[in-house]
């Protein structure tokens, strides 16, 4: 674990001589996760609600679906520049370091625009705490931290599982992105307004409620409206840490049919 | 003794997808992908002992590479035992990478944008190096392959030598059983490469390590190994000396006369019949190449007849050289007995 | 760098189009061949407009609740204009024209490009044509997954359609010009692809593919009406459903005029100084 630190900070004083490509990546990832606030607030200028959920209500969702997405960011970006981290030839280097592969990864390059999106996020659910009607008590702020972790998980699963697609095919950004922008754009509603169909799905099918829906309306009180039952809503970080559970199998068992590069 | 390195009728198969071709494939090749099988290394079997220094050669998509990824635990075999030190490589990747040495020649293990000592620094930590051990290793590899002045600099802004040292001396660091060196000395200059072959042979020597090395340079292979593997088509085609393989294919060794001119300037032609057991290759301008095989005909025998007759300024002896015999055996492509 | 002499920068004379034209084609064709190789990648960037075009409509459905019209558009005119104008919006942005350019500069071969018969700008134009046929074919064929997913309609009218049919045609211009400006940002900056990536959420935005741009609150609206973003999306969408009719929609087509000289002269200009940078600093 120590090691994993030391390559960690290794990777952070590397990424110190990139300065200018840090500012313009975080102002570009500060537009990106703002965007779909932005179309909201737009929106409820002139129509006041969606499926009975005001604008502070539906902030407080946006914002912590953004909180769970940087609990996930921070340790796990490297995951998505999987392909091109085998691509480079790095990869079969870290198959013949004494440590695990996926640790090696993760702290390959310190990716310094998720700083960015860390402040971003933090920003704006501070503001969304502040204008929703939450009750932070004691229970609901030891869910509120377990939750952001289990919804960073529940979220980070699927890519950790599509990301090992790279052991095999030479070309899954692409499968990645759709499975990003799933999750950012169903992730930021109110999931009845998909009907109960759709609101299935993305429940046990792909784990997207759990990541922000199910612990804001909780946390909002309105678990009274979900579609799944209190015990479930309640234990929405166990779902997550499960996900991530079996995606690292998949991770495990994707790494046996890894090709190499070129050379 | 049990061969440290085991490799068991090992083979590997790869899938590749086939591009379909067609202005308009449709949605139809997104559901039916086609694959080409591709056999890189089909039934290889060869054992390596404790302390041997063995030249993996074949040319370029022969399985090479592919094996010495299997060997090091980066792919894992279709079918096949691969086992080193008592480890299964792909099984067990922590417990191999502790006892294994790897420098690729073309990528670089040291980290890009820090200074190269603290390379070694981190590789150290990695490998739970003890301090004493480590300080004494580093000393010792700066001296012999001369870091000193650019251990400071990031590893970017080395030279490739120096890359290529910083990278050799990394592998070193922990005193691994076993090293996989693969193409180690490609784009180094003369001086380069010799200093680098130098520090191989040593590691081999004074600490027993067990090397395998890749290499197209053919000159690595005269200088260090005593036995070469040579694999092409996936196939192992020659495993053993060198020197029963030159006498094989390339008994011939060519004597190169250089006869002096008389007073009026004139060279004397060497007469074929004076040189019995031999032939005479070509003749131009005083000197002559005087092919035979070294086992029939013995060279100071040819040397006395030549001399015996003949005004010698000077001659030399010109041994087959490896190059020639691989580039023979690549063109029969059949194992070699 | 020795001393490049430039063709006159921007148009090119009748003469020397004749005579490039084989070449404009073999660009066209070869961008086809690639967005056909590709086309994995293609249908999962559809599948995420797709997706798109599903929550738009269950939000708008959602937001629509109980009313009837609203702002004069029934709720299946809306999500019509959605369905196209998201589609529509998808077919004109094609990250890879801009990318091709960054990657062309970056690597220095724009000094080839610069130098061949066939002009840098007319080539980027032909590749652009390219890629953009092959994204209107790929459109065509997820059409019945639009349907499943949005909601497609048939224009307002006849004359509707006709009107719509101009307008689009305007609207690519812009895009097209627009699309060749930011390429051209390349020139000055290596920081293209986080560039790209904004100019892509902002032109969304501003072009009325979330919401349209009447529905903007004000000061907002004010400044979407003053940007060219409008007049790719926005404009055409809402002549097709309806929305803008007659002196309005005519009025809107002449808006897009202005903006494709505007943007020309921006662009030519913006081309003058990319090739003196070139030839003087060596690119």
């Amino acid at each position: 674990m120590r090691v994993a630190w030391e390559l960690e900070k290794a990777s952070f004083r590397g990424q110190l001589e990139y300065r200018l490509n840090f500012v313009v990546l975080t102002v570009m990832g500060i537009a990106y996760q703002s965007s779909g606030i932005a179309f909201i607030w737009v929106v409820l200028h002139k129509f006041h609600s969606i499926a009975g959920w005001t604008f502070p209500d539906l902030a407080f969702l946006y914002a912590l679906r953004l909180l769970a997405h940087a609990a996930w960011l921070v340790p796990f970006n490297q995951v998505d520049m999987l392909g091109y981290t085998i691509r480079e030839g790095k990869f079969d280097r870290f198959l013949v370091r004494p440590l695990n592969p996926l640790v090696q990864v993760m702290t390959n390059r310190f990716q310094m625009n998720v700083v960015g999106d860390v402040v971003t996020a933090a920003t704006l659910f501070g503001i969304a705490a502040s204008i929703a009607d939450v009750d932070f008590s004691p229970v609901h702020l030891l869910y509120l931290v377990l939750t952001v972790i289990g919804g960073g998980l529940a979220e980070g699963a699927v890519i950790l599982a599509i990301a090992s697609l790279n052991f095999r095919f030479l070309q899954t950004w692409a499968a990645q992105y759709l499975v990003d922008n799933i999750y950012l754009m169903f992730g930021s509603y109110p999931l009845k307004v998909f009907g109960a169909t759709t609101s299935w799905i993305l429940t046990w099918v792909l784990p997207v409620a759990f990541v922000a829906y199910i612990p804001s309306s909780v946390l909002l009180g309105r678990a009274g409206g979900l579609h799944v039952s209190p015990v479930i809503a309640w234990g929405a970080p166990a779902v997550g840490a499960v996900w991530f559970y079996c995606a690292y199998r998949i991770w495990r068992w994707q790494l046996r049919s890894y090709q190499s590069s070129g050379h | 003794m049990a061969p440290v390195i085991r490799v068991e009728n090992v083979v590997k198969e790869f899938r590749k997808t086939r591009r379909q071709e067609g202005a308009f494939g449709g949605v139809r090749t997104l559901f039916t992908r086609q694959y080409d099988t591709v056999l890189a290394v089909d039934g290889v079997s060869f054992g390596i002992e404790p302390g041997e220094l063995v030249g993996y050669i074949g040319p370029n998509g022969a399985g090479k590479s592919t094996t010495i990824k299997m060997m090091t635990g980066i792919l894992v075999p279709t079918s096949g035992t691969v086992e080193v030190a008592g480890v299964v490589p792909w099984r067990d990747r922590e417990r191999n990478a502790m006892q294994i040495g790897v420098v690729f020649g073309q990528r670089t293990q040291l980290w890009w944008d820090l200074p190269l000592i603290e390379s070694f620094k981190l590789i150290g930590k990695l490998y739970r190096v003890p301090q004493p051990t480590y300080e004494r290793n580093l000393e010792r590899f700066v001296e012999i392959l001369d870091m000193a002045e650019f251990l400071d600099r990031p590893v970017r802004q080395l030279s490739l030598g120096q890359r290529m040292r910083g990278d050799l001396a990394a592998s070193m660091l922990y005193e691994p059983r076993i090293l996989y060196l693969d193409e180690p000395t490609i784009g180094l200059d003369v001086v380069a490469k010799e200093s680098m072959r130098t520090f191989i042979e040593e590691m081999n020597r004074d600490s027993g390590t067990t090397i395998v090395l890749t290499t197209h340079d053919l000159a690595d292979v005269e200088r260090l190994c005593s036995r070469i593997i040579l694999i092409d088509h996936g196939h192992v085609l020659y495993d053993g000396s060198v020197e029963p393989l030159k006498a094989k294919y390339a008994p011939h060794r060519v004597l190169v006369v250089k006869l002096a001119a008389d007073d009026t300037g004139r060279v004397p032609v060497i007469d074929p019949s004076h040189v019995r057991g031999a032939e005479i290759a070509e003749q131009e301008n005083g000197v002559a190449r005087i092919r035979f095989v070294a086992s029939e005909t013995p060279v100071h025998d040819l040397i006395a007849a030549v001399n015996a007759r003949y005004p010698v300024a000077d001659l030399s002896i010109v041994e087959p050289d490896l190059e020639g015999v691989v580039r023979q055996i690549y063109g029969e492509r059949v194992p070699v007995g | 760098m020795t001393t490049l002499t430039a063709p006159p920068a921007g148009v090119p004379t009748e003469h020397t189009l004749g005579r490039n034209l084989p070449a404009y084609r073999q660009i066209m064709r070869s961008r086809l061949k690639t967005a056909a190789t590709y086309r994995q990648n293609v249908f999962f960037l559809l599948a995420i407009v797709v997706v798109q075009i599903f929550i738009l409509r269950k939000v708008w459905s959602a937001l629509y609740q109980g009313q009837h019209t609203v702002d004069g558009l029934t709720l299946h005119a809306m999500l019509v204009y959605l369905t196209i104008a998201n589609l529509q919006n998808w077919v004109f942005q094609d990250p890879t024209i801009s990318m091709y350019m960054y990657d062309r500069i970056r690597e220095g071969q724009v000094a080839f490009d610069l130098v061949r018969p066939a002009g840098f700008v007319p080539q980027m134009f032909a590749h652009l044509a390219g890629s953009s046929f092959a994204t209107m074919l790929f459109a065509l064929c997820a059409l019945p997954l639009v349907a499943l997913a949005g909601t497609l309609g048939a224009p307002a009218s006849g004359s509707a359609f006709l009107l719509y049919l101009l307008s689009f045609v305007g609207g690519y211009v812009i895009t097209a010009l627009l699309t060749l400006i930011v390429g051209m940002v390349a020139f000055w900056t290596m920081e293209i692809s986080g560039l790209t990536m904004l100019y892509y959420l902002v032109n969304q935005f501003f072009a009325g593919a979330l919401v349209p741009i009447t529905l903007f609150p004000g000061a907002l609206r004010v400044l979407a009406n003053l940007l060219p973003f409008q007049a790719t999306t926005y404009a055409p969408v809402s002549i097709y459903v309806g929305r803008l009719t007659g002196a309005d929609a005519w009025r809107a087509i002449g808006v897009q005029v202005v903006w494709v000289v505007l943007l020309t002269l921006c662009a030519t200009a913006m081309w003058r100084r990319a090739l003196h940078r070139v030839v003087v600093q060596g690119g």
